[in-house]
């Protein structure tokens, strides 16, 4: 398939992370299973990328293969190449990216309760990467830990050192975890739903906290969550992934402003509002994301899709930009919501009652 | 603290009950033992006195709280044969039982622990598949057998040991490392199996643990993730299967024992049970009783150590 780089480093410095036709497949008895399919995008030292798709988008594998961090039996060899700092990392040894883990390249978690070692004192876990990758003392390592407790905001650090996991709460787990991810000042931070598993108070705390780590310290972040309310306002620019794919990838201003691909015009529309009155139906997406191992063989997307033609179970639309003004971002659609063919299509699509896929169209209904 | 408390409330109620059952043991079991202590020629006067002297008479409640302070104060009574104090037999054997247990677990311990890693991080491969079909043939062999194998080819054949008798530890060390090697392996082989599947198990379901990649997103090497992240939260169910094992290890080491001709505490008791010595056996039951039952509250503790969520008490500090 075609790709375009959709935003070209504006300081025309190479890329610190530059991801191009990726591929992850999986063997499973019953077929190849394709996580992640033909993913492209390129991301700046000091900018945040955030990554948005419902659960199976192939979100996650993205994360562990960008480190090159997945260990399945029956994963088979990706395609494609991760490129950071130039260096291809899909195949670096293990031994030189056992360099980079944890020193240039660092992750934080969905979960912060499993993601701390239950057995372990939170001390020698923050000091871990710094006694791995540094040269340093013991006693260097434990002020140093403590010191970054302090910035990631854990009241009385030093006798945090000393606890176990189970006795913080879950926000300052994340916390820790953060601390960890922070220790040998990474240059690209991977953060896989960093606030899913955390209360709706907390969740804003932590976001602020990555956002805040990431400007002072012009780290590459890559923000990755089911929530397009999370990327919003946080990232620089977003990819939409639905079915393995990126479908839409854009400034996120731009995408919040006017979304060019049905799927992301879906999810904003699906995102509750606060001058909404209250019980307010939810505008949920009709239908569910298809199987990995049945994936209809045009767009992935157009059995949900209302402004499905029949272009689109012919055809699998790649990421181009969706005017010919739009030059700074790309739509995996070939009737984008907002331009003319795609009113058009919608519009066809209203007038008869259901789409070329045979999904059903309220009249009525607003977009 | 409170757990603790719980564990050791729980330990004086099950050493009481191991205590009246091996009380029971002598009164129950046929066969008077005032005929074991006088042997063939006596008169109903010599009877009657010994009769007397050792209690038999007295209700069971006596008895039981007589031989109970008798315990206590370290007297087991003595034997019936040869008039030695239970406690000072059983104190002679115990050094050869615990060294071959000791080392035998040593061994077992050393070649498990790194065999499950390995079958554990190569889960479902040709070496997962070896290791575990080696430790479930480790298992199936009874230990009587393994004795006899390794008598067979290590002594006879190729004379690296001897095949049977003991030297003290104080006396010679070396010569004493070499009479335990054997009975250690033997009774060590089946524990290797079952450590070796117990660890290998658990150690798979904690190697899909996040904390695990998080330790390698660190950086950290595979040796340290395995045993600096993945051994301390895999090795709960083998801590509770090894004091099981204690028990396992004392029973074997009646087989063991009487096979390299050792003499510990296993082969006191068979000759005991031989020579209708009640007193020796009874000593002998409670002693192995009460180390079984210290070793599992050893291993209740252990579990507070091995994962600290366990420690109940520690764990108000939430913020």
């Amino acid at each position: 398939m075609t790709t375009i780089p959709p935003h070209p480093p504006t300081d025309g410095q190479a890329p610190l992370l530059s991801v191009r036709d990726l591929k992850v497949e999986f063997d499973s008895p019953a077929g190849t299973i394709t996580a992640v399919d033909g993913v492209s995008f390129e991301l700046s030292a000091g900018r945040a990328l955030g990554v948005v798709g419902e659960s199976g988008s192939g979100k996650t594998v993205l994360s562990r293969v960008i480190m090159n961090l997945l260990t399945v039996s029956n994963k088979l060899p990706e395609q494609g190449e991760v490129r950071f700092r130039g260096q291809n990392l899909l195949t670096t040894r293990r031994k030189q990216l056992r360099k980079l883990w944890g020193d240039d390249l660092a992750m934080v978690f969905q979960d912060p309760m499993t993601s701390l070692n239950p057995t372990m004192k939170i001390g020698p876990q923050v000091t871990e990467p710094l006694l791995l990758h540094r040269k340093i003392s013991r006693k260097a390592a434990r002020a140093r830990a403590e010191e970054l407790l302090r910035e990631v905001g854990i009241p009385e650090p030093g006798r945090r050192l000393n606890q176990y996991p189970h006795e913080l709460s879950g926000g300052m787990r994340q916390r820790v975890t953060i601390a960890i991810a922070l220790a040998c000042d990474p240059v690209l931070l991977i953060a896989d739903e960093p606030t899913t598993a955390l209360d709706v108070t907390v969740q804003a705390q932590i976001l602020d906290l990555l956002d805040r780590e990431r400007t002072d310290r012009q780290m590459g972040l890559i923000l990755i969550s089911h929530d397009l309310g999370v990327v919003e306002g946080r990232t620089d620019d977003v990819n939409v992934m639905y079915a393995g794919r990126v479908v839409e990838s854009a400034p996120t201003a731009s995408v919040f402003k006017q979304p060019r691909h049905p799927y992301t015009a879906s999810l904003i529309g699906s995102m509750p509002k606060i001058e909404d009155p209250s019980h307010t139906r939810l505008a949920a997406i009709p239908g569910h994301p298809p199987h990995p191992l049945n994936r209809p063989s045009g767009c992935k997307y157009a059995p949900r899709c209302q402004f499905a033609q029949p272009r689109c179970i012919e055809e699998d639309p790649a990421l181009m930009p969706p005017t010919d003004e739009e030059t700074d971002r790309g739509t995996a659609c070939f009737f984008p919501p907002g331009t003319d063919r795609g009113e058009e299509a919608l519009a066809r699509n209203r007038a008869a009652g259901y789409t070329a896929t045979g999904l059903e169209l309220q009249p009525a209904e607003v977009s | 603290m409170r757990y603790l408390m719980e564990r050791s409330a729980r330990l004086v109620v099950t050493l009481f009950l191991v205590s009246v059952i091996t009380f029971m043991l002598v009164v129950l079991l046929p066969g008077d033992p005032a005929l074991q202590v006088l042997g063939t020629d006596f008169t109903e006067a010599d009877y009657l006195a010994v009769r007397d002297e050792l209690g038999l008479d007295d209700p069971l409640p006596i008895r039981y709280v007589d031989w109970l302070g008798g315990v206590f104060q370290g007297d087991l009574g003595t034997s019936y044969r040869t008039n030695q104090p239970v406690l000072e037999a059983i104190v002679d054997r115990v050094p050869v039982t615990f060294q071959v247990m000791v080392v035998g677990l040593a061994i077992a311990l050393l070649v498990s622990i790194p065999l499950a890693m390995i079958a554990a991080y190569r889960a479902n491969t040709k070496t997962d598949t070896t290791v575990s079909t080696a430790s479930l043939a480790m298992l199936s062999i009874p230990n009587f057998m393994l004795a006899l194998i390794l008598i067979f080819y290590l002594s006879v054949h190729l004379g690296w040991f001897p095949a049977t008798g003991w030297v003290s530890f104080a006396s010679d060390p070396v010569a004493s490392l070499r009479a335990t090697l054997l009975p250690a392996l033997a009774l060590a082989g089946a524990e290797i199996g079952v450590y070796t599947r117990l660890l290998r198990n658990d150690m798979i379901a904690t190697l899909q643990e996040d904390f695990i990649t998080l330790a390698r997103a660190k950086g950290a090497s595979t040796p340290r993730v395995l045993f600096r992240h993945a051994l301390r939260p895999s090795s709960l169910s083998l801590a509770t299967v090894l004091g099981v094992q204690v028990g396992v290890a004392l029973g074997g080491s009646v087989i063991v024992e009487t096979i390299f001709a050792l003499p510990g505490i296993g082969r006191l008791l068979v000759d005991s049970i031989f020579q209708r010595d009640l007193m020796i056996v009874q000593g002998v039951v409670l002693f192995i009783a009460v180390v079984y039952v210290v070793a599992n509250f050893a291993v209740d503790l252990l579990y507070g150590v091995l994962d600290p969520r366990i420690r109940k008490g520690s764990a108000s500090a939430t913020a």
